[in-house]
């Protein structure tokens, strides 16, 4: 069952480096992803924007594209990263298994049914309500369904102790709910599949700053909150009984993850659709450069499954611009080969040696 | 889908006040005020269907049309004031409306400079106006003429991305009724770029109306007029071919097949419009939308005619693949070789090249008739 090492302690000495470098990464991606669009802006342009908006100078030329069209996209798209990369994390410290992601309790599946569900079975209330406050209605949807899912998962899985149930009944659930979703794109029009079918590839496109408001605090308290579980989580990794003899308590534990995670999640996937790999992929890969200790992982995932989606986000409006590609395609598409790539060439170091 | 029928009166509203806009400009300003960038909701509107769907213009309508009218924002540019002007303005008033060229050449904008396209339909209308030099961008359902193909293609017109339509600085983007998200139509707006929705036409009036709207938009009334009179006797044309027709034929749309169940058209879909506009009668009534029929489904549904779109011809192996399809031979269309392949977008898209679609897919069902 643990496939995940247990953390040496040489990496307490160098988090403060990794984390600091980290940091440099995300700031980084973010000036590429300010600096990128289909707009050729200059880097002087780009800076005299943010430098006017700070210095609250009034704004010129292309200013708006920077500070309206960009800026808030650039903070959704890490804070998004963050948000599904330390889910990620944590889900796999607590089922002990690196091959896990949110989704698997339940909540990428729950809220895909939300949103396909206002999609096509909301019309009539949507045209009720105007344009903009619509496109809300699909998020609020997914946020609903990715909740009740998880809720569902997690009630099922208290059931019977062990972490089993509560992963069989997130296979479970995924399957009823995903029959729903087929049910629902059977029901569809042809346009309503096409707005279905572009969602499941995720999205940052149409991010403002109301939208980055509304959806920053679900997304922002579990990333800072997540964290505080690192001790847990570390102990978890001897072993449930174990980590109960050192004083945690593994069912309250489950309960406050699974909360955080699909709190964090809900509002990834209600806001921007499902981006895929992210949360599995970037806790993998931190833990196979640095070790499995949570307290390191936890803030390192945020920093760098941040700067991952922002690159990919980046990626994604210049590819094909004017027009833009889904980013749930470029983040698998880059990081599958990478994972991979790094899976090997540890494993066959190990062989090696 | 629903309310798209009820929002066509819209468009033809429009039409009819631009009309009357000279005489009531003179002498105050319209009712409406300023109308520069009037935003027409994705698909709601309060007015009820246009008279006549399927039917031609009535003469007096027509006639009434017959001036071009100038945006009525654009009107009230230079009001007259003084003495007597009330007998200047109706002179005035007489004179514009029994001299359209010269009322038209005194009247019209600037055309713009820097036109993206948003919807197949709009684009084609853009090209047969003549203003497809002033087209910078369109969007990926643009694909006529060949010249659309070339220009950049801002991607799937409902997931528009802000910066891609600014990076291309229009100065008008004229957009199909369904173009969004909402919120990259917001932005566009807010970065000040001018944005006209045209609503879903899927009755003869009602493309007529858009692509007058079109003309006016882009510094075409002229242009717009011929072309709108042109279709005019093209509907008026095919309503009285079909209304000659003994029988009207049952007749199935596939919008896909090949793999899997073949996808037939139903209710409240542009195909069904499209077979009601060419004189059939959809076989498929049981359902809305586009949803897979199993092959006895579709031996029930007794098609005289199938029909599928062009595009797919060659992926379907021609007459002969369809044929091929389970239950397709079992049917009457299959019985009798009625397979008709039609240009998909000039048709469904209920742009200018709808009316030589239908009268063609017309002149193929009255044969088919048995």
């Amino acid at each position: 069952m643990n496939s995940i090492a247990l953390p040496r302690e040489r990496t307490r000495a160098r988090s403060p480096y990794v984390l600091g470098g980290l940091a440099a990464l995300l700031l980084a991606a973010a000036l590429l992803g300010l600096g990128c669009g289909a707009l050729r802006l200059g880097a002087g342009e780009v800076l005299g924007a943010l430098g006017r908006w700070l210095a609250g100078r009034p704004a010129q030329g292309d200013d708006m594209v920077v500070l309206m069209l960009r800026l808030p996209r650039v903070l959704m798209a890490a804070l998004v990263g963050a948000a599904l990369a330390t889910s990620g994390a944590a889900m796999q410290g607590l089922f002990r298994n690196p091959l896990v992601e949110p989704g698997l309790v339940g909540i990428s599946a729950g809220a895909a049914l939300g949103a396909i569900g206002m999609i096509v079975l909301g019309g009539g209330l949507l045209a009720a309500l105007p344009a903009l406050l619509g496109s809300f209605g699909v998020a609020l949807a997914a946020f609903g369904g990715g909740l009740a899912a998880t809720l569902l998962v997690y009630l099922i899985g208290r059931l019977r102790p062990g972490m089993a149930t509560l992963l069989l009944a997130g296979v479970a659930v995924n399957a009823v709910v995903m029959a729903g979703v087929g049910l629902l794109t059977y029901l569809a029009t042809e346009h309503q599949l096409r707005d279905l079918s572009f969602w499941t590839l995720g999205s940052l496109g149409g991010t403002d700053w109301v939208r980055l408001a509304a959806v920053a605090p679900p997304m922002l308290l579990p990333v800072l909150l997540l964290p505080r579980q690192a001790r847990a989580l570390n102990a978890l990794l001897l072993g449930e009984h174990e980590a109960a003899l050192l004083g945690f308590d593994p069912a309250r534990l489950r309960r406050r993850l699974v909360a955080l995670v699909a709190l964090a999640t809900g509002a990834a996937v209600a806001m921007c659709g499902v981006i895929g790999f992210v949360g599995l992929l970037v806790p993998h890969v931190l833990r196979l450069l640095w070790g499995p200790d949570h307290r390191l992982l936890l803030p390192a995932s945020a920093l760098a499954g941040g700067a991952l989606v922002i690159a990919a986000d980046a990626a994604a409006r210049v590819a094909v611009a004017p027009a833009e590609l889904p980013i749930g395609v470029l983040t698998a598409l880059l990081g599958g080969p990478f994972f991979l790539w790094l899976l090997l060439r540890t494993r066959i170091g190990e062989a090696a040696a | 889908m629903r309310d798209e029928a009820i929002v066509s009166g819209k468009g033809e509203r429009r039409g009819v006040r631009a009309s009357a806009g000279p005489s009531s400009a003179l002498r105050a300003p319209p009712p409406g005020g300023r109308r520069k960038n009037p935003r027409v909701p994705g698909g709601r509107g309060e007015n009820p269907r246009g008279v006549g769907e399927g039917i031609p213009l009535p003469a007096g309508e027509s006639a009434g049309r017959a001036c071009p009218g100038p945006d009525p924002g654009r009107a009230r540019v230079r009001p007259k004031r003084g003495a007597g002007h009330r007998l200047h303005a109706f002179l005035a008033t007489l004179a514009l409306l029994c001299l359209p060229a010269l009322h038209a050449a005194e009247t019209a904008a600037p055309p713009p400079q820097r036109v993206v396209a948003l919807g197949g339909d709009i684009t084609e209308a853009v090209y047969e106006l003549g203003a497809g030099a002033a087209l910078v961008g369109v969007d990926s359902t643009s694909q006529w003429p060949d010249a659309a193909r070339k220009l950049p293609d801002v991607g799937y017109v409902r997931q528009l991305a802000a910066e891609g339509v600014l990076s291309l600085r229009p100065s008008l983007v004229l957009a199909t009724h369904d173009a969004g998200p909402p919120q990259a139509l917001a932005q566009l707006r807010q970065a000040g770029v001018r944005i006209e929705t045209m609503p879903p036409t899927r009755a003869p009036a009602d493309v007529v109306a858009k692509l007058r709207r079109l003309g006016a938009l882009l510094g075409r009334p002229a242009a717009a007029e011929r072309l709108a009179r042109q279709l005019e006797g093209e509907y008026a044309a095919l309503a009285r071919d079909v209304a000659a027709m003994p029988r009207h034929p049952r007749v199935a749309f596939l919008m896909t097949a090949g793999a899997g169940s073949p996808m037939a058209a139903g209710r409240d879909t542009a195909a069904d419009a499209a077979i009601a506009l060419a004189g059939g009668v959809n076989a498929v009534h049981g359902y809305a939308g586009y949803k897979p029929v199993s092959a006895e489904a579709l031996v029930a549904l007794a098609p005289d005619a199938i029909v599928l779109m062009r595009e797919r011809a060659d992926a379907l192996g021609g007459v002969d693949g369809v044929l091929g399809l389970p239950g397709v031979a079992q049917t009457p269309a299959g019985r009798a070789r009625r397979i008709v392949f039609v240009d998909g977008q000039a048709l469904l898209g209920f742009g200018p090249r709808n009316a030589a679609q239908e009268r063609a897919l017309q002149r193929t069902l009255a044969a088919a008739a048995p």
